[in-house]
């Protein structure tokens, strides 16, 4: 189980999560917020919260067959599962 | 779902699971349950296959379209009431999935020699239960890379 403090964050109908020491800063910008990464920002439509303890788990081969996006693994929060993102390689339905 | 079998001597047991306008025959050995439909959340740039990441017993579980695997007719708003959760891949690297369909109709067996072989994908080929064809799922050929 992770120790690291996850940012979480809604966009669309997705859940996302970021390592928080690598959140710079939040931004509202109109309707959404960016989450400010150390080279890029994010969109997001919602925060909701910080998370201790998620068990990340890596993206398996069946699940990497239909969705080729770079991330650090996919976790359940409070019954939801998520996508944590790889800060180095954001999918790009974040940053537009 | 009826609980008798249709006898097929050296036959394997599969359930039969209704996909669209198709049947599917998956094999009872890589079924771990049948669920109300699970929620599936969708990732963007996700394939058309993939519906999305649900939640089962507290992990994230992949949620495929079957009909869509198997190229069935589906309708324009499939509602897919309940998600077969199954394990699939290739025998040294075993995931959990979840199929979403149309309903488990039956268990059947299915004797090797009557099925005829496909020309490949996930329907290892198609046989006749009961007077109707159903397609035999490789659930191994699912993990395999494109």
């Amino acid at each position: 189980m992770s120790t690291t403090a996850f940012l979480l964050f809604r966009r669309g109908t997705s859940l996302w999560a970021v390592p928080g020491e690598q959140v710079g800063g939040l931004e509202a910008q109109g309707d959404t917020v960016c989450v400010r990464l150390a080279t890029t920002g994010l969109w997001a439509d919602e925060v909701v919260g910080l998370a201790r303890g998620l068990e990340v788990r890596p993206v398996g081969a069946l699940l990497r067959r239909f969705w080729r996006v770079r991330c650090r693994g996919v976790a359940v929060h409070d019954g939801v599962p998520l996508v944590v993102v790889d800060a180095e390689n954001p999918p790009r339905a974040l940053t537009e | 779902m009826k609980g008798t079998a249709e006898r097929a001597p050296g036959g394997v047991p599969c359930l039969l699971v209704q996909a669209g306008d198709d049947l599917c025959a998956v094999p009872i050995a890589a079924v771990r349950r049948v669920v109300k439909a699970l929620q599936a959340y969708p990732l963007p740039g996700a394939g058309p296959e993939l519906l999305g990441l649900a939640e089962y017993g507290g992990e994230p579980l992949a949620v495929l379209d079957l009909a869509r695997l198997v190229n069935a007719s589906s309708g324009p708003k499939p509602l897919y009431p309940v998600t077969v959760v199954v394990t699939a891949g290739p025998a040294n690297s075993r995931e959990t999935v979840g199929l979403a369909a149309d309903g488990a109709v039956e268990i059947v067996s299915i004797a090797p020699a009557s099925v005829v072989p496909s020309a490949g994908g996930i329907v290892r080929g198609e046989a006749t239960v009961g007077g109707k064809v159903v397609r035999l799922i490789d659930l191994e050929a699912l993990g395999a890379s494109t």
